[in-house]
């Protein structure tokens, strides 16, 4: 006798693809063996499923050696790579230093030329502008001269102090 | 006699799986402390599975062939990480696919058909079949293509794993990441979207 019902396609499957308890699975091979619809809808699905396998795209020739020349190719850029930045690090680390040993040198040139240049501006003020500033005090003018007295022992003293580290900079041997 | 031809080429077989199962976790260990020749072993053994995955999720041929170097490359960083609780091809499967999926939302498909056409025009220089045969299966095998392409990534690498390449529902949940439920209903949405859209080929199939 014909079954009145037929399987749902999940349970079918299932059956195909071998996934089905024992008991379920004889239930349904039971239940095939008097079923011709049954059985017509389980080839439908093995025919899809051959279809479906035998869509498979062929792999192009030498693709694994392509990959492996992928690899070392790779391998070799990141090899470059560590090297080229631990140069990059080494570049810039000069730099700082370099930077850091310009910004030292600067900071120590104006500790030591700010109070010589006060001290040599005073002079110059007592030598040479006394007079001037004994006979009119403590004015604009008189504050000017030291001032101007001040400025240009500054900038004398560091302009001799820059040429004298330039000229030892240039004369250096390169490393 | 012949049953015990059958259990003894059986049992063959078996030690051979396990030889090579064995071999294959020996190769695993080898490359994960950096040794480059296993690793090129376990592309040798597993480029063109990958691909035939991959080839399904990209727009073109070239991409499933940069996805699939891609995948090695990774897995061959990752593998000091890789802690061995998964299969070694289900683990770079997995790799494979992820790179296929990112890849693939960013340009969306719709070349995929053009892209197979690359693969079959290579298989079209098989001389064997008669010439009304060949267009027959190439006319098939385009449907087939199309309808595969026409599913949502997620579901095409469902049936892929499952179908095609005939991993275990578990292996393939395994490769997407997914719980077994999960992977069954996506295969079989699949499968049923491509019942139907095969169904000039075999009338009988959208009836049942």
């Amino acid at each position: 006798m014909m079954p009145a019902h037929r399987f749902a396609s999940t349970r079918l499957w299932a059956y195909r693809d071998g996934t089905l308890p024992d008991g379920e699975a004889r239930h349904v091979r039971d239940h095939l063996a008097g079923c011709l619809e049954c059985r017509e809808s389980l080839a439908g699905l093995t025919a899809v499923a051959m279809r479906v396998r035998s869509s498979k795209p062929p792999a192009p020739d030498g693709l694994a050696e392509r990959v492996i020349a992928h690899l070392d190719a790779q391998s070799a850029a990141a090899r470059l790579s560590v090297v080229s930045s631990a140069a990059d690090d080494v570049v810039r680390g000069r730099r700082s230093s370099r930077a850091a040993v310009a910004r030292r040198v600067a900071r120590e040139q104006l500790t030591r030329t700010l109070p010589l240049a006060f001290v040599i501006g005073l002079l110059v003020t007592l030598l040479k502008d006394l007079g001037a500033l004994l006979a009119d005090g403590l004015t604009l003018q008189t504050c000017a001269i030291c001032g101007a007295n001040f400025v240009v022992a500054f900038a004398v003293l560091n302009l001799g102090l820059v040429l004298a580290i330039g000229s030892t900079t240039l004369t250096r041997r390169p490393r | 006699m012949a049953h015990s031809n059958t259990s003894g080429s059986y049992r063959s077989s078996a030690a051979a799986s396990l030889h090579a199962a064995d071999d294959e976790s020996r190769l695993v260990a080898l490359a994960r402390i950096g040794n480059r020749a296993a690793f090129d072993e376990l592309v040798r053994r597993h480029a063109d599975g990958l691909y035939a995955v991959v080839a399904r999720l990209c727009t073109n041929a070239q991409e499933a062939e940069e996805v699939t170097q891609e995948a090695f490359l990774r897995a061959w960083r990752g593998l000091p990480a890789f802690r061995g609780g998964s299969q070694f091809f289900t683990w770079l499967y997995r790799i494979g696919v992820n790179e296929a999926r990112r890849r693939s939302e960013r340009s969306r498909r719709g070349a995929l058909v053009v892209a197979l056409d690359e693969h079959r025009a290579r298989e079209a220089c098989d001389g064997s079949m008669l010439p009304d045969d060949r267009a027959e299966q190439a006319e098939l095998r385009r449907d087939v293509d199309r309808a595969i392409g026409g599913l949502p990534v997620d579901h095409r690498a469902a049936l892929v794993l499952r179908d095609i390449e005939g991993l275990s529902t578990a292996q393939a949940a395994a490769v997407l990441g997914l719980r077994e439920a999960a992977c069954k209903s996506r295969l079989h949405r699949a499968r049923s979207a491509l019942r139907l859209a095969l169904a000039d080929h075999d009338p009988r199939q959208a009836t049942s």
